[in-house]
């Protein structure tokens, strides 16, 4: 398979993005922009797929950006270091992790696209939309492919600047330029930090490339030497420790971590199909990656990756809890994205990259299903998303309330059929395992994420159902938005053969069409069940081993002697029964002797701990289930009564335990306070200043200027003086020789 | 006399151009009205035919300066400009007063048409770059460097019927020929040094003898005379007059053509002595490279008048390239890239390839910009004067976003380069000037020049400030010269491509260009070094 057709997957995307934008030139071409926008996603999907069937592996690389040699010329990356010289290549590697981030960028992508087809029609910025989506499948692309850092932070920059304008899609709309600035504000901050952490890595690595060329060594190999050096415990150099926590700020203002998880409720004032591809399934997934493929920096680091992980419990658990009281629709699956991506960080804190990845491929089926779905259900209230206001819509809406059950099933984690039941599961095993086996020393602390995450789980299964009991049983009661959005486009379509509006009165709520809207998300729904992490299993096999080896450079050497050895947990293995036969929970038997492996068996509660988990973690999605179906479907009143008894609870969770308010006041209002301050300065003292200043050049410039008065005589003479001068000085400089 | 027989077979793109240069007088002056409006593409195709012999014709041989690649590279990169020039100036006879009337009367009078005379001199001139790209002689250097400035006298006198044209005409013809004086002067004076005018038997006996004081005297005449060619302190004064005054084609031609001759006769004269220079002479093109940039930024940055302003940003970027020609070409190192494939070196370091890239990169960005403004015109209102509605001013392209917002994005482009911003080809020449200039150890010139930039972003970003934030200049229309909008086109679209992907292989190319230069030089440096 030859990799240069790989340079299609970030091409199309970027040439139907020009064409997109082409189309905003003329009102008659708006419409064309559609086709061309899913046209060149599915087709870098199906380029992807190409790649992945081929088992691409290795690097291509379009041409050397910036090759700058200082003194002796660099064979190798310490050479390089050593001289100074920086080479910046535009150069695409593929391994496992880099396909496996393609198929979820390209596919889901594609499958939005084509959603989004229906979604947006009748807007006014149609091409503008679909031209955003595809320059940021390009840019995202970029990102996951780069395998230079400079490409890469171009590529995280350039999803960056995709958020900012799909997020401000409606820039008539105040709350929807505040929500863009909001993100791309608080993504400044993480941006920093990983460009101040790309600056320590090219510092100590001498070379910003990933994987190195044939004659030098990337910073992988690089990272992964020391770390063989230095053995399983990482080093304890200052620097090891500052650039994975910069780079760990990248990621987390990029995934809305906690501190700088703020701006992602607020980006759903973008288009619903947006904060499904950028704000759920791929964008702010890219922080997970980039730690992933970081891990060797990050492995050498005795506390980075644990902070990683507590960082990662605290905010799955804190957004769940916000979640649980969220009347908004949209809000309700923002908070739940900010959690599901706090599990994949304990996953990567975990050293559980391949759970993280598999979670982080689940949850982008399942999450961009959710979201779809419920931008079907605002599409269909004219822009409703107070749940407080709609009830009972499973008989209007039947498909999209089936496709969402089958999404929050996934989100909720119902044992052995969904895909989010494996992914989460295994991140949890994983987490809780390392605190049984203590690693490096902070044992406790991953106990502490792990229960933290068990926790999470109920509460999620719980929030995810209240939602859809909500929403689609109960009796039949609506209040319409006061958009109308699809009123236009019904106008628009008139002379259309009745489509899916036919028939029903224009205020009620009404089922989407199957084509373009609900067909993807079928396709979608599939992914959300286990035939979705079955696929992800199956492509996955190259990342697991990839995997494995990383995880053997930091497991504790003793791991024998932990009373979990091999003769130990060899049985409980073998009873986890059709888990570890699908391979997905442990990586399997035939593991066990095979280095990689240690770290993640413990006994948990009397069995091994993915099993033992799996009981756990499915029992509480059972019972979060059954209770929200409880006080949201068959008791409701129940419900009313509960919530007034913990009233002061559901203001402070309303209010998002005021985290806005707070930031407003300790950052924002002083901030603001010395912006004013700077400007006084500024306009007093500092353009003062300036203009002085600026008066010198033009003080120098009218005092040439005569000399400029256009008089041949005058020219010549200066030239003639100039000669002189400068001869003058020729002589001068000769006498001192 | 046995070496001009032999270069006639290097010669046949020269003669190509020579032979269009009197087809377009033929057609151009012909009462035939079809053959008249064919003249523009009688000197595109001569201009192609050229190219393609360049890009055939094997190279005359061994540089006797070590430059092997010179006249190659120079000769595509003049020919490629050229046409994208010719775009631009295609039309400018046209659109003259006199010509027109002549064009309606039923009777054609050649004598009041220069439509012939003006393309064959744009040709003429191009041949004195190709010309001066091959010199291997003192004399030849000489009668090519004033074959590329004689024909841009009368361009710049015959295309704009204006006083202010005839002006600035006659103002560059005198100072021309005084410039030219002095570096005649210099040129006899290195003849009398060393008694030869072939480059390579003076390139022998500097390296026996070493440089004599009478032929660095020699040399420094040269140099400031050539400094008239590029607009460089002292010999600038001109600059600003002359853009002003010459029709903005003919400005766009000026800004690169005789600037391209004059660095590469620059080059070759100081090839003679060979890089590292005298002190002297670092001395000397540090100063003109220091005064020359910030006298041009400075003098840009109080301008109103938009090709008054690119006038002497022209000039501040040529401070720029003489930092070039202090560093020196460097031969580089070899770098392997694996097995099987043949070790490269790198053009890091090497002030020629700087210079060599950063010209098509300035070439390119500046015509951009001036094919912009030769592609508006301002409605003066009462009196209205064909041969006197340039858009000239700030005011003219004010709020041009807003009604033609992909001339508007050409001219940004345009100016980010010229800034040298990232990604476009500005940023990657003033990389490779700037490492150069670090190479050879000159700190404080790289600062100079990181300020320099920072000044000249004041202005150039005002014009893309005006563009989009300015009000409407209501007067402000566009000629319809599809010629002119595909020439800026091509021209961003090439700077753009210069600051990505092809920026790599042409400093790479530039880099191969000169560095036979240096290879050359290496061995009596390993003999200084032993003893």
């Amino acid at each position: 398979m030859n990799l240069n057709v790989a340079i299609l997957v970030p091409l199309l995307p970027l040439i139907g993005a020009a064409l997109c934008a082409v189309c905003c030139w003329k009102h008659a071409w708006a419409k064309a922009s559609y086709p061309i926008c899913a046209a060149s996603i599915g087709l870098s999907f199906v380029v992807t797929l190409l790649l992945t069937l081929g088992g691409a592996d290795g690097a291509v690389q379009l041409y050397e950006w910036i090759g700058i040699a200082h003194g002796t010329p660099a064979d190798d990356a310490a050479g390089a270091a050593a001289s100074g010289g920086i080479s910046i290549a535009v150069r695409y590697f593929f391994d496992p992790l880099t396909l496996l981030m393609l198929f979820v960028v390209t596919g889901v992508g594609s499958m939005i696209a084509v959603y989004a087809g229906g979604y947006m029609q009748g807007d006014e910025g149609f091409p503008r939309f679909f031209a955003g989506v595809a320059l940021f499948i390009f840019a995202m692309t970029t990102l996951v492919m780069a395998d230079n850092l400079v490409l890469l932070f171009l590529g995280w920059e350039g999803v960056g600047l995709c958020s900012y304008l799909l997020i401000g899609h409606y820039f008539q709309k105040d709350y929807a330029v505040a929500a863009a600035k909001k993100a791309f504000i608080v993504n400044r901050v993480g941006d920093f930090c990983l460009l101040i952490g790309l600056f320590l890595l090219f510092d100590k690595y001498g070379t910003l490339s990933l994987h190195g060329t044939e004659t030098t060594k990337g910073i992988l190999q690089a990272a992964t030497d020391s770390l063989k050096a230095t053995g399983g415990t990482g080093s304890g150099d200052a620097i090891d420790t500052w650039i994975p926590m910069l780079l760990m700020a990248g990621a987390f203002g990029k995934s809305a971590q906690f501190p700088l998880y703020v701006w992602l409720p607020d980006a759903m004032a973008g288009p619903t199909p947006v904060s499904a591809l950028v704000h759920a399934a791929t964008m702010v997934t890219s922080g997970v990656y980039l730690i992933v493929r970081m891990l060797p920096v990050f492995q050498l680091s005795p506390c980075a990756l644990v902070t990683v992980a507590a960082i990662g419990g605290f905010t799955a658990l804190l957004a769940a809890t916000i979640a649980l009281c969220s009347n908004d629709l949209k809000g309700v699956f923002a908070y739940s994205t900010v959690s599901q991506l706090g599990y994949m960080f304990v996953g990567v804190g975990a050293v559980s990259s391949y759970g993280a990845v598999q979670h982080l491929y689940t949850h982008a089926f399942f999450k961009a299903l959710l979201f779809l779905t419920a931008g079907s259900v605002m599409h269909a209230m004219a822009g409703q998303l107070d749940t407080r206001k709609m009830s009972g819509l499973l008989t209007r809406m039947p498909v999209t309330g089936g496709l969402m059950f089958v999404g929050c099933l996934a989100l909720a984690g119902l044992p052995v059929i969904t895909a989010g039941f494996w992914s989460k599961d295994m991140i949890l095993a994983d987490a809780m395992a390392a605190g049984l086996n203590d690693w490096r020393g902070y044992g406790w602390l991953y106990l502490i994420i792990a229960w933290a995450g068990i926790a999470t789980a109920l509460l999620t299964a719980f929030y995810t159902f209240r939602l859809w009991f909500t929403v689609f049983t109960g009796e039949e009661r609506f209040e319409m938005g006061d958009e109308h959005h699809h009123e236009e486009h019904e106008a628009d379509d008139a002379h259309a053969e009745g489509r899916s509006h036919g028939g029903l009165p224009h205020d009620a709520p009404h089922e989407m069409p199957w084509w373009p809207m609900n067909l993807p998300l079928a396709v979608l729904a599939i992914g959300s069940t286990v035939a979705g992490v079955a696929l992800f299993w199956g492509m996955g096999d190259g990342f697991k081993n990839d995997h494995y080896e990383a995880i053997a450079l930091v497991e504790p050497h003793d791991a024998h002697a932990h009373g979990n050895g091999h003769a130990d947990h060899a049985e409980p293995h073998g009873k986890a029964g059709p888990a570890d036969e699908a391979n997905g929970a442990g990586g399997g038997d035939g593991y066990h002797g095979e280095p990689g492996h240690h770290l993640h068996h413990a006994t948990f509660l009397g069995g091994d701990v993915h099993t033992t988990m799996m009981y756990v973690s499915g029992l509480l999605a059972i019972v979060g289930i059954a209770l929200a179906a409880y006080f949201h479907w068959l008791n409701r009143g129940a419900r009313d009564a509960a919530a007034k008894a913990f009233a002061p609870v559901v203001r402070v969770l309303q209010n998002k335990y005021y985290v806005d308010e707070f930031y407003d006041a300790v950052i924002v209002q002083p901030l603001r306070l010395a912006g004013q301050v700077f400007y006084l300065v500024d306009a007093l003292l500092i353009d003062g200043i300036v203009k002085l200043i600026g008066w010198a050049p033009r003080l120098l410039g009218t005092g040439i200027r005569p000399a400029q008065s256009g008089r041949l005589q005058g020219y010549g003479l200066g030239m003639a003086l100039g000669v002189a001068l400068l001869a003058l000085l020729g002589l001068i400089v000769w006498g001192r020789m | 006399m046995e070496a001009l027989i032999d270069k006639l077979g290097s010669l046949w793109p020269e003669i190509v151009l020579l032979m269009g240069a009197v087809s377009c007088l033929v057609t151009g002056l012909n009462h035939n009205p079809l053959a008249r409006k064919l003249t523009p593409w009688v000197a595109a195709l001569s201009i192609g035919v050229a190219s393609l012999l360049v890009a055939v014709v094997p190279p005359a041989g061994a540089h006797p300066l070590g430059f092997d690649g010179l006249p190659g590279f120079i000769k595509l990169i003049t020919l490629g400009i050229a046409l994208l020039l010719l775009g631009l100036a295609a039309g400018v006879p046209d659109a003259l007063l006199q010509h027109r009337k002549t064009e309606s009367s039923p009777i054609f009078d050649a004598g009041n048409s220069v439509k012939g005379e003006f393309y064959a001199f744009f040709l003429l001139s191009i041949t004195g770059v190709l010309l001066t790209a091959g010199a291997t002689d003192l004399v030849w250097l000489f009668l090519a460097l004033e074959l590329v400035s004689l024909p841009t006298y009368i361009m710049i006198a015959v295309t704009r019927d204006t006083k202010l044209a005839q002006e600035s005409a006659v103002k560059y013809f005198f100072l021309g020929a005084m410039s030219a004086a002095v570096f005649l002067y210099g040129f006899a004076l290195i003849y009398g040094a060393t008694g030869y005018t072939e480059f390579d038997a003076i390139r022998s006996l500097v390296a026996e003898t070493g440089p004599t004081p009478l032929l660095i005297v020699g040399v420094i005449l040269s140099v400031l005379g050539l400094c008239f060619k590029v607009a460089a302190v002292p010999m600038h004064v001109y600059a600003a007059d002359v853009y002003q005054g010459a029709a903005t084609p003919v400005t766009a031609f000026l800004a690169f053509v005789p600037k391209t001759a004059g660095f590469v006769g620059l080059m070759l004269i100081l090839g003679l002595v060979g890089w590292p220079l005298p002190p002297v002479l670092v001395a000397m093109l540090a100063v003109i490279a220091v005064l020359t940039m910030t006298l041009g930024n400075v003098l840009a940055a109080v301008q109103s008048n938009l090709k008054r302003m690119l006038a002497y940003s022209s000039i501040a970027q040529t401070g720029y390239l003489t930092l070039g020609l202090i560093a020196g070409p460097v031969a580089g190192a070899a770098v392997s890239l694996g097995e099987g494939v043949a070790p490269v070196t790198q053009p890091t370091g090497n002030g020629l390839a700087a210079i060599l890239f950063y010209l098509p990169a300035y070439g390119l960005a500046t015509i951009a910009g001036f094919a912009i403004l030769a592609a508006l015109w301002v409605d003066r209102g009462e009196n209205p004067d064909p041969d006197d509605d340039e858009a000239q001013t700030f005011d003219a392209v004010s709020g041009l976003w807003h009604r033609h917002p992909f001339l508007a994005a050409l001219l940004v482009v345009s100016m980010l380069s010229l800034v040298g911003l990232p990604p476009l080809a500005g940023f990657i020449g003033k990389v490779m000037l700037g490492t150069s200039i670090a190479q050879a150890g000159l700190i404080p010139l790289l600062i100079v020049l990181v300020i320099n930039s920072a000044i000249s972003a004041a202005y150039y970003l005002r014009v893309v400030i005006v563009c989009f934030f300015g009000d409407d200049a209501e007067a402000t229309h566009v000629r319809p010269t599809p010629l002119r909008f595909a020439a800026a086109m091509v021209a961003a679209v090439g700077a753009l491509a210069l600051g990505g992907y092809a920026g790599a292989p042409l400093a790479q190319s530039a880099h191969e260009a000169v560095r036979g230069h240096a290879v050359a030089n290496e061995t009596p440096a390993v003999a200084d070094a032993s003893e």
